[in-house]
């Protein structure tokens, strides 16, 4: 079966009488050919000439393996020889650079050979990852073209016992380009640091030639004779010394001048850099906000125990009978109603003028559903734009979501709108146990700071409340000493106070 | 005489387990008592097969072990302990470590443990049949120097696929079909599709067709290579009817696997008259014969062209589908048991 086929060609059909099966093959390989650089012409003419080696695998012929990881950058290993297409540059700056991220393993040196159409073009040679830089001859400026590349030696680092690697390796490469890059990827001013090398060169040469003893050599024979008559010649060529150190003054001159504008392109350079990395940032955090709804409540249903709330908050209405005796008719606030618990449970105890007051629009509307009195607001902002009379507010679990200058806000305004027999009740986590202070507290990661009652509390004097209460409520299970206390003890506790 | 074949596991559509039910039935119908020894049987050959432990302690000696061989099973060592009369080892190979990464649980659990097994082939068995002549090499690589016999797996694919309707071809609808696994390349045969529906027909469409292990990294890749591609259709595991369907309308079959230790899709291919292009690995060129178009390197220029070619020049698709017939010949059931019979015969008197 096998013999009478073309064992030779990467394509072999089986040989036939009636059919000619080398003109399809031709005709398969001149159609391949065609195809694929028409193709790349029409994706080449979009985009600048510079081929990730790990993204436009188009531009990619023979000899690469797969993309990969080499030491966080990623990019191809190549084999002995490989072969991409590649659009120069323009004519006079015609160049090709390789960025090579990795040489095999025990090469002290390699040299890659540049081929276009068989001949060769160029060498270069390297001894560490860097960059490889071959000058291409003008003809082939401008237009996309088949280049390969040997390297020598090429290495399988299986056969020479370095690693377990079984693929033969010759480069490793990121980019291919016609500009030389820099490591963040912007365009380097490579010329600019070759010509403040080259002027400096040229500085040192004129400072030389102004000092005739400078031109001889350091063993010389008529040493005397020989710098007489250079001093002597000095004498008819003054003018010449004259302009010299004209060109050496501009010289220095523009070199300083080169040096700042190096510098200023690396700033803009490193600037260019962090304002891309300020950017991700902000793409990170655009891409949790547009789900942070979905997950707050879904996190919240996985932990908040409804049940437990409500049985609590039964608890306040006791501390509430003097509003009730008094029929007072100014509004009281429930600041972060979330789901209108609190609001139906002094509704259902005669407290009928409630206004309930939260951010989140599902609340607002769930509530306006059960025919509510509610208003969509930021509970700082609500509170510092009060004007008119309160009879009280209450806040369940809100306080340690804010910065405290903001509590300081909430509670000294509400301090001044308060009526005389008005009520204050604000329950919150109760960091004495240290459970709640070290773990439960940042279950919620939008908690800000835990308060201890304590810190609460002198506050509140120091704005003028009375009658300052702490309720601790919650014990994780009965405590009997102090240290269980800490341990087991309450989880939350409540500040209930009057003007 | 009772013949006992010991498999792995028993599994509908997989090629291994229709060869061992067509020797029980072979068996069978030559009046000898069969049985079937197995790990693990899918439900639907439920009470098929039986444990081993119903083997010990029971008189074997005028019994005949049929061990097949495609990967690592715990009854192997149970197996090399019995009083059998004869011992055969049915090879269908194993894909070789190096095809699966370092740290994959499967390379570790089951296929390092098999290439211990194949060493040990030669003291365990009085003789051999191979699928292919490449499988035959392997065990002679590995130190097996008793007779080897080459027989094809039984394809009765007429019994399998039924009468299929032959319908008009889709120009540019190509065919694979293997589980996704790291060594039969899918990923290659998307880059090869892509290629060729970038260079030469945009309406192109893909078919892959075989299980795929959810969570394995193989699995993943091929996801993210097709992902929101509409013209690379991932099918799963599908019946024989919509696989015969398949067979039918598409234009080409498109094999780069890496390792084949005999390769049934590819007879398939030809009972269906789908031209086939073909990566030159393991048995496929055997298998294969003058039945396609076979590449030596995967040059993914070369092979959209080919597609091209032989999705449009319909001489060429004629002058394969004519070979594609006299290959066929080679897999006639009757043949194969013929072949079979012979070499029982002979080493079993």
């Amino acid at each position: 079966m096998s013999k009478n086929k073309n064992s030779i060609d990467v394509i072999s059909i089986p040989k036939s009488k009636d059919l000619d099966v080398d003109k399809i093959v031709t005709n398969i390989k001149k159609q391949a050919n065609e195809k694929h650089v028409n193709y790349l012409k029409q994706l080449d003419s979009t985009k600048v000439s510079t081929i990730n080696t790990w993204e436009n695998g188009e531009f990619l012929a023979d000899g690469w393996h797969e993309p990969e990881d080499i030491g966080g950058t990623m990019a191809r290993w190549t084999k002995g020889n490989f072969s991409f297409y590649f659009r120069g540059g323009n004519k006079g700056t015609n160049k090709l650079i390789l960025n090579v991220v990795a040489i095999p393993p025990h090469n002290q040196r390699v040299s890659l050979t540049l081929k276009h159409d068989k001949k060769k073009i160029s060498r270069c040679e390297l001894d560490m990852p860097g960059k490889a830089v071959f000058h291409l001859p003008d003809k082939l400026a401008n237009n996309l073209q088949l280049f390969s590349i040997s390297v020598n030696p090429k290495v399988t680092p299986s056969k020479d016992k370095l690693s377990l690697d079984h693929r033969e390796l010759g480069v490793a490469i990121d980019t291919i380009s016609s500009q030389l890059l820099s490591s963040k990827g912007f365009i380097h001013s490579s010329d600019l640091d070759n010509s403040l090398n080259s002027m400096t060169a040229l500085g040192n040469q004129l400072q030389k030639l102004s000092v005739p003893d400078l031109l001889l050599p350091k063993r010389t024979r008529l040493r005397f004779f020989k710098s007489l008559i250079l001093k002597l010649i000095r004498v008819y060529t003054s003018i010449q010394s004259a302009f010299n150190t004209f060109v050496f003054e501009y010289t220095e001159h523009n070199n300083h001048a080169l040096t700042e504008i190096v510098e200023y392109i690396k700033y803009l350079d490193s600037q260019l850099s962090s304002q891309l990395d300020t950017t991700s940032k902000k793409d990170v955090a655009d891409s949790f906000k547009s789900v942070e709804a979905e997950f707050y409540t879904f996190h919240q249903s996985k932990f908040r125990n409804n049940k437990l709330v409500k049985q609590n908050q039964q608890s306040y209405i006791k501390h509430l009978k003097p509003l009730i005796e008094n029929k007072t008719q100014s509004p009281f606030i429930e600041l972060g109603f979330g789901d209108g618990s609190f609001i139906k449970l002094l509704n259902d105890n005669e407290i009928t003028n409630v206004i309930g007051v939260d951010i989140n629009p599902v609340y607002i509307n769930n509530a306006k559903e059960k025919g509510f009195k509610v208003v969509q607001s930021d509970a700082v902002e609500y509170m510092s734009k009060l004007s008119n009379p309160i009879a009280g507010f209450s806040s369940f679990h809100l306080f340690e979501h804010l910065r405290f200058d903001q509590i300081y806000v909430i509670l000294s305004r509400a301090f001044i709108n308060l009526e005389n027999n008005g009520v204050v009740i604000i329950e919150t986590p109760n960091p004495e146990n240290i459970q709640t202070a070290a773990h439960y507290f940042y279950l919620d990661y939008t908690h800000v700071n835990p308060l201890p009652p304590l810190l609460l509390q002198s506050l509140m004097e120091f704005i003028g409340y009375k009658n300052i209460q702490i309720t601790r409520k919650n014990p994780m299970k009965k405590y009997i000493s102090e240290t269980e206390k800490i341990l087991y003890g309450e989880q939350d506790y409540a500040i209930i106070a009057t003007k | 005489m009772e013949y006992i074949q010991f498999v792995e596991n028993l599994v509908p559509g997989d090629a291994i387990s229709s060869n061992v039910l067509e020797l029980h039935r072979l068996f069978k119908k030559y009046n000898f008592d069969s049985t079937i020894v197995l790990s693990y049987a899918d439900p639907e050959y439920k009470g098929v097969g039986q444990n081993i432990s119903s083997l010990i302690n029971t008189d074997l000696s005028n019994s005949i072990g049929i061990y097949h061989f495609s990967i690592h099973s715990k009854n192997y060592h149970l197996f090399q302990q019995l009083n059998f009369k004869i011992k055969v080892l049915v090879f269908h190979n194993v894909t070789p470590p190096s095809f699966f990464p370092v740290k994959d649980k499967y390379r570790i659990e089951s296929i390092e443990p098999s290439m211990k097994d194949l060493l040990s082939f030669h003291n365990s068995f009085d003789f051999a049949i191979a699928d292919s002549d490449y499988n035959s090499n392997i065990l002679k690589i590995n130190g097996f120097k008793k007779e080897i016999y080459i027989v094809p797996p039984f394809t009765h694919l007429q019994q399998k696929f039924g009468n299929v309707k032959r319908v008009q071809y889709n120009p540019g609808q190509i065919l694979f079909v293997s589980q996704i696994n790291y060594h039969k390349r899918q990923d290659d045969v998307i880059k090869a599709f892509k290629y060729y529906r970038n260079l030469f027909n945009n309406a192109a469409t893909l078919y892959l067709v075989g299980s795929n292990y959810l969570g394995s990294p193989m699995s993943n890749r091929i996801r993210n290579l097709s992902a929101g591609d509409k013209s690379i259709i991932l099918t799963g595991k599908i019946s024989n009817q919509e696989l015969a369907q398949l067979y039918t309308s598409s234009s080409i079959y498109l094999s780069l696997s890496e390792h084949e230790g005999f390769g049934v899709p590819l007879v398939e291919a030809m009972y269906f008259s789908l031209p086939v292009i073909a990566y030159q690995a393991g048995a496929v060129s055997e298998t294969l014969g003058s039945g396609g178009i076979i590449f030596s390197s995967k040059n993914f220029n070369l092979l959209a062209s080919t597609i091209h070619e032989l999705d449009t020049n319909q001489q060429l698709r004629k002058y394969i589908k004519n070979n594609q017939k006299t290959e066929l010949q080679r897999y006639q059931p009757e043949l194969i048991e013929r072949k079979l019979v012979k070499c029982l015969i002979k080493n079993i008197k």
